[in-house]
């Protein structure tokens, strides 16, 4: 296989001393960022990505310390809601239903490493899914026309909408604030500024760092105000964090499962980790029938999502790298940092930089395998920093998020920016609206745009080449069926329900 | 503030945003013959996905039909903290290069260690030590710039 070659090739990279270090290392700083209570991998991402900028290392090297740091966060997210009961992600809160009832009955130490090989098992698997499905799918989407990659866009919009539960409405208003924010700036084409209030500095447009930081990051800051109560996390003792070989087995047929669930929903847009938690998680209670213990600390309850939701994370990669399409807002946050990195995720990054697509992949192996040896004998001094009190913590979190902000671009003015998107953060998510369309509205519009002016610069302005090849019309009527079918599903059942009670 | 109020609030907040986003959008006015959308199309379409949105929000809270459940109405117990917070970020921001990145973010990290509930004076000292470790690791270790001395004096 042409693609196996290439992907040692990749373990040739990924596997140079330097870069070696640097996978290490962003392991260990994802962890750390990623633990903290409410941070997940799309703030520790967003934080720690212009000190990555700010170092200036070579584009693959600066990509390994990305995916150790993307690694390590999601691991260290585990760690915060095993052993505190705080998901810093959607995701996470299927593992927190079993995996904090371990730490109450004193084995939390073995939910922690149920949850570390759970995750290596999702990663190895789903790499070699990885492997065998990108080639092809690059090499199909290699025809894409502009009209097919703006109704590939739509519906990458429409199924993140739709898979993410808020309503239609509010999803509409997010997705259009993020399309929004793309065009504030100059516009590349026609040199007209926009949305710039004659303010010089907006004319090179947002920063998608600035926006996420404050959309995410600030906006837990102020939501963690917004409580009445907090002061020190409270821990129960965890156990040695090791796993036996009875317990891994036991656990195996799970792992097995949840990653082929957790493949096949991240290779969807906009389904993503949360979804594939759910759904393997749901499997295993199904599989276990009478005999589960799922709720009350059943170890399955920990190794279904976790292994899904790593599986899923290697999944999204594959419609990222080869359609350059992301379908989550932690996999456009990682858009936005491969662009930033002057890699532009499409289907001809397998063609042109074929070393930094295996390099990628490698180093994302690579970073479990760290995960694995590394992490887990050091989770008790990682769970030292938890103990630390709120007050701080969060400081800690607001000054290490500004020294992020002030890094892109050395302004001022961005400290004033962030706090404005902390603010506007903090007010959507307590109106129940959507981040996560946001920061892809922000990512994609100049995509989006590019391919809309293009495709009808071609047409003459005619709107129908938007409908004129067979597979724009599929991406279309998916879209549609998208936005469309979770709302039938809920009539569908509100009518079998008062069919049942009327024959009851 | 009930649902319902929080619904239209948010909704027509929302639906006057998009019209005036739309509003500004025609005031683009650069046309190529070959380029037919032109400046102002596409911060149309996003002006008319918020103005749609924002509609609908204020159509279900006027029938109030659709209102998501109970759990969802927000609660607003610390909304004065995290103004008080909005203000210790503006004010770090316009401190920041008067005072240095260390005075700056010591301040900074003591106001918003009192607000959640630390003493001020520990919080001064936490902050001071963080931000002299993030000085190190940032300035030193990875080459950024902070504005290092007080007054302006910075890189």
């Amino acid at each position: 296989m042409e693609s196996v070659a290439q992907l040692l090739t990749g373990f040739t990279v990924a596997l140079q001393p330097l870069n070696l270090g640097l996978a290490l290392a962003g392991v260990l700083v994802g962890t750390v960022v990623g633990m903290l209570p409410g941070i997940g991998p799309i703030n520790a991402i967003a934080i720690l990505l212009p000190l990555i900028f700010a170092g200036g290392l070579p584009p693959e090297s600066a990509l390994i310390l990305l995916a150790g740091i993307y690694y390590g966060s999601q691991y260290g997210n585990s760690i915060s809601t095993i052993l505190l009961n705080v998901p810093g992600t959607a995701s996470a809160v299927v593992t927190a239903l079993d995996g904090h009832a371990m730490t109450r009955a004193g084995r939390g130490g073995e939910a922690l490493a149920l949850s570390a090989v759970s995750s290596f098992v999702g990663g190895t698997l789903s790499i070699l899914g990885l492997v065998f499905l990108a080639p092809p799918l690059a090499s199909w989407a290699v025809r894409f026309g502009p009209a097919e990659y703006f109704a590939l866009m739509v519906f990458a919009f429409a199924a993140l909408s739709s898979f993410a539960g808020a309503s239609v409405p509010r999803a509409l208003a997010s997705t259009g604030l993020g399309l929004f924010l793309a065009t504030v700036g100059m516009d590349p084409q026609s040199a007209v500024p926009r949305f710039t209030f004659g303010q010089l500095r907006l004319f090179d447009g947002l920063d998608f760092v600035v926006v996420t930081i404050g959309l995410f990051a600030l906006s837990e800051i102020f939501l963690a105000l917004d409580r009445s109560t907090w002061g020190r996390a409270a821990l129960t003792a965890y156990g040695r964090v090791r796993l036996r070989l009875a317990e891994f087995t036991g656990a195996a047929a799970t792992m097995l499962r949840g990653s082929v669930v957790g493949f096949l929903v991240g290779v969807l847009p906009g389904a993503g980790g949360t979804l594939a938690s759910f759904l393997a998680y749901g499997v295993e209670q199904k599989v276990a029938g009478a005999e589960g213990t799922f709720g009350e600390g059943d170890p399955r309850g920990v190794a279904a999502p976790e292994a899904a939701n790593n599986a899923a994370a290697n999944g999204a990669m594959i419609p990222l790298l080869t359609l350059g399409i992301p379908g989550s807002g932690t996999t456009a946050v990682l858009l936005g940092a491969l662009l930033g990195m002057n890699v532009t995720p499409g289907p001809l990054l397998l063609e042109r930089s074929p070393g930094i697509f295996w390099g990628l992949v490698a180093s994302m192996y690579v970073g479990n395998i760290f995960l694995l040896i590394l992490n887990l004998p050091l989770v008790g001094v990682f769970v030292r920093i938890l103990r630390l009190p709120s007050w701080i913590l969060m400081p800690a979190v607001a000054a290490l998020s500004f020294v992020s902000v002030y890094a892109v671009n050395g302004s001022t003015f961005d400290l004033l920016l962030v706090t404005g998107f902390g603010a506007l953060g903090y007010l959507m998510r307590k109106g129940g609206f959507p981040l996560a369309p946001v920061i892809l509205g922000l990512v994609l519009g100049p995509l989006m745009e590019k391919n809309l002016r293009r495709a009808l610069a071609l047409s003459g302005g005619d709107w129908a080449v938007m409908f004129s090849s067979g597979l724009a019309v599929a991406f279309w009527v998916a879209a549609a069926a998208a936005l469309v079918l979770p709302w039938m599903v809920e009539q569908a059942r509100k009518i079998r329900l008062a069919g049942a009670a009327e024959t009851d | 503030m009930t649902n319902r109020r929080v619904a239209l609030a948010a909704g027509a907040s929302i639906l006057l945003t998009g019209m005036a986003i739309g509003a500004e959008s025609t005031t683009f006015r650069v046309t190529f013959p070959t380029d037919p959308v032109g400046p102002a199309g596409f911060p149309l379409l996003a002006a008319a996905l918020l103005a749609l949105g924002g509609l609908t929000l204020l159509l279900e809270g006027g029938i109030g039909e659709r209102v998501p459940d109970e759990e969802s109405v927000p609660v607003w117990a610390g909304g004065a903290r995290v103004i008080w917070a909005c203000l210790a970020f503006a004010g770090y921001a316009v401190l920041l290069p008067w005072l240095g990145f260390v005075p700056a973010t010591s301040l900074m990290f003591a106001a918003l260690a009192t607000l959640f509930g630390g003493r001020p004076r520990d919080g001064l000292l936490a902050g001071a030590v963080f931000a002299v470790v993030l000085f190190a690791l940032f300035v030193w270790g990875l080459g950024l710039a902070l504005p290092v001395w007080p007054l302006g004096g910075g890189p």
